[in-house]
């Protein structure tokens, strides 16, 4: 199975697969579509194809920038602490001293954010 | 595992880092954590020198050879000179203790780039010198143009850097490894050389070569001039580092590889040298000199393994003395002619920049000429007459805006020139840099035989 030719085969299918979609697609779309001057949808921004809803200009709170940040943080801890867990036993206390500088860095980001009052909801 | 203690300067400065995040509710000004973080570089850098050079490390994944110590030392006694100066001037308008903190961040990055020798290590280290870069040239929250400018660095840095990756892909599909011991693309032909180029696309983006120079003068130029001072020597650095090392990795028996990099290396020097000229903000002109200081690197570069070290010692003789210019461009404002009676006014500082001008035209018995001097002289041997002809000619040329600077300093007038306030900080930074261009010259050749280069 795992033979040179084998990729290729499926490098190759992929390749076509891309093309054929892309093709399809556009060929069905402009099938589809309305056409003509007098269509009211034609000035419409593209959303998906369904009509827009709401204008487009919307301001995000800039609160939720900040605590996507540090859901970076909890994010990136479980990620590497699960598989930690995991395998505890099999690692050494090299591991665990990596684990613990680790986790101390990401808390010094936490107590960083924290000093700066990104925890205080505004 | 028993080799961590040899990442002890790493350690140090990212320790650095968080104490200088947090110094600040000790004492009520900011100033103090880029004192903090001075100290802490210094002691990386110390402890770099100390450590001195250790083999590979982590099953070939670093490796401290000469040219590794060599640079990390650099790095960390360049990031002292900053964090000094900043102790003393601060930052305008904003606080000091996130910039100490971004630029050790940086410097970490830089140290673990001067010795990676596994592509993926490579690649870390590098986003992790120039993330933090990104933030320290748009520092000033209200500063439109600086946010411009450093807009424009993060997109085309992250462009490139993501071509980088797209070619470091192919090397690791052509050699099925990531270590440095087995990446020589000499046998897969055109792929091989596709590779080579997309590599280099992100390298000279980040060291500022033509033909990916643009980002250099907008940025440098919308930029406060003390955080140019940082973003534009220290990652220099580490980055001239990894793409000798790379180059060497990756390039023998490339067909063409060496073309490559004395073709981009000499647009760089004639494009940055020219463009330098009609400059009158001393940013913009010392971005353009940057680029062609580059193009004189990437020739020893183009040398292959023998032109690593003259290429790696240039680019910390250029990164020094380009610091303290660009120290300078903000102490006194970023015009030229800003600099006008400089000899009257502080004349210690003018005779400072007399030596770190000199150095940066290559004139003996500064640490520039040495420079230039061991560079043309790999060049050379590697056959490369004319682009060094081209070279010594642009030298010539840098020399005309160079003393521009000069005759500003010592010959020009400035009514209502600012007093710029006397801080033991900011002159110890001065003279550090000062010290490091005089010694560092006298000191040539013996340094140049620890990185290897035969003579």
């Amino acid at each position: 199975m795992q033979s040179p030719a084998f990729d290729h085969l499926v490098v190759g299918a992929f390749l076509l697969f891309g093309v054929v979609f892309v093709a399809v697609t556009v060929f069905a779309s402009n099938l589809l579509s309305p056409k003509g001057k007098d269509e009211p949808n034609r000035l419409e921004p593209y959303e998906c194809g369904v009509e827009p809803v709401g204008p487009p200009w919307v301001q995000f709170r800039v609160g939720y920038y900040v605590y996507a940040l540090l859901f970076v943080v909890f994010d990136i801890e479980t990620v590497f602490l699960y598989p930690w867990a995991v395998s505890f036993n099999k690692m050494g206390l090299f591991v665990l001293t990596e684990m613990t500088i680790f986790i101390a860095i990401l808390a010094a980001g936490l107590a960083y954010a924290w000093k700066e009052g990104a925890l205080r909801w505004r | 595992m028993a080799d961590v203690w040899r990442l002890i300067p790493e350690f140090l400065v990212l320790g650095g880092a968080l104490v200088a995040l947090f110094a600040e509710r000790a004492r009520s000004d900011s100033r103090v954590s880029a004192g903090i973080a001075a100290a802490f570089a210094a002691a990386a850098a110390v402890a770099a020198a100390v450590i001195g050079p250790g083999g590979d490390l982590f099953g070939g994944q670093l490796s401290l050879d000469h040219i590794a110590v060599f640079a990390r030392v650099a790095i960390g006694a360049l990031a002292t000179a900053w964090l000094l100066w900043v102790w003393g001037r601060g930052v305008t308008g904003e606080r000091c203790a996130e910039a100490a903190a971004l630029a050790l961040f940086s410097v970490a990055g830089g140290m673990l780039m001067a010795s990676a020798r596994d592509l993926i290590v490579l690649y870390v280290s590098l986003e992790l010198s120039t993330i933090p870069a990104y933030v320290l040239m748009g520092y000033r929250r209200d500063d439109a143009r600086g946010l411009e400018g450093a807009l424009k660095y993060f997109l085309l840095s992250m462009l490139t850097s993501l071509v980088m990756l797209y070619g470091l892909s192919f090397v690791f599909g052509i050699s099925g490894s990531t270590s440095y011991g087995q990446i020589s693309l000499g046998a897969a032909g055109p792929l091989g050389q596709v590779a080579f180029v997309l590599v280099l696309v992100g390298l000279f983006a980040k060291l500022s070569a033509a033909p990916f120079h643009y980002w250099t003068p907008d940025a440098y130029a919308g930029a406060q001039a003390g955080a140019v001072a940082y973003v534009s020597t220290v990652p220099k650095i580490a980055g001239v580092v990894a793409l000798v090392r790379l180059v060497g990795a990756m390039a023998p028996n490339v067909a063409g590889a060496s073309g490559v990099l004395v073709v981009a290396a000499v647009f760089s020097m004639v494009l940055g040298n020219l463009a330098a000229f009609p400059q009158s903000d001393v940013r913009r002109m010392m971005a353009y000199s940057g680029v062609a200081h580059t193009g004189y690197i990437l020739l020893a570069t183009g040398a292959g393994t023998a032109g690593g070290p003259a290429a790696v010692f240039y680019a910390v003789a250029y990164a020094v003395p380009s610091m303290a210019v660009m120290m300078l461009a903000e102490e006194e404002g970023p015009a030229l002619d800003d600099l006008g009676g400089l000899a009257s006014r502080r004349p210690a500082v003018a005779w400072a920049s007399l030596a770190w001008l000199l150095s940066l035209v290559g004139i003996p018995p500064v640490v520039g000429f040495f420079g230039k001097l061991y560079l043309f002289t790999s060049a050379v041997r590697a056959g490369f007459i004319w682009p060094v002809l081209v070279a010594v000619a642009m030298s010539v040329v840098s020399a005309g805006y160079y003393f521009r600077l000069i005759r500003s300093a010592f010959l020009g007038q400035r009514k209502g020139a600012p007093v710029v306030e006397r801080r033991t900080s900011a002159a110890t930074a001065f003279v550090l840099i000062t010290v490091i261009v005089l010694a560092l010259g006298v000191l040539a050749s013996p340094v140049l035989a620890f990185l290897g280069m035969r003579f």
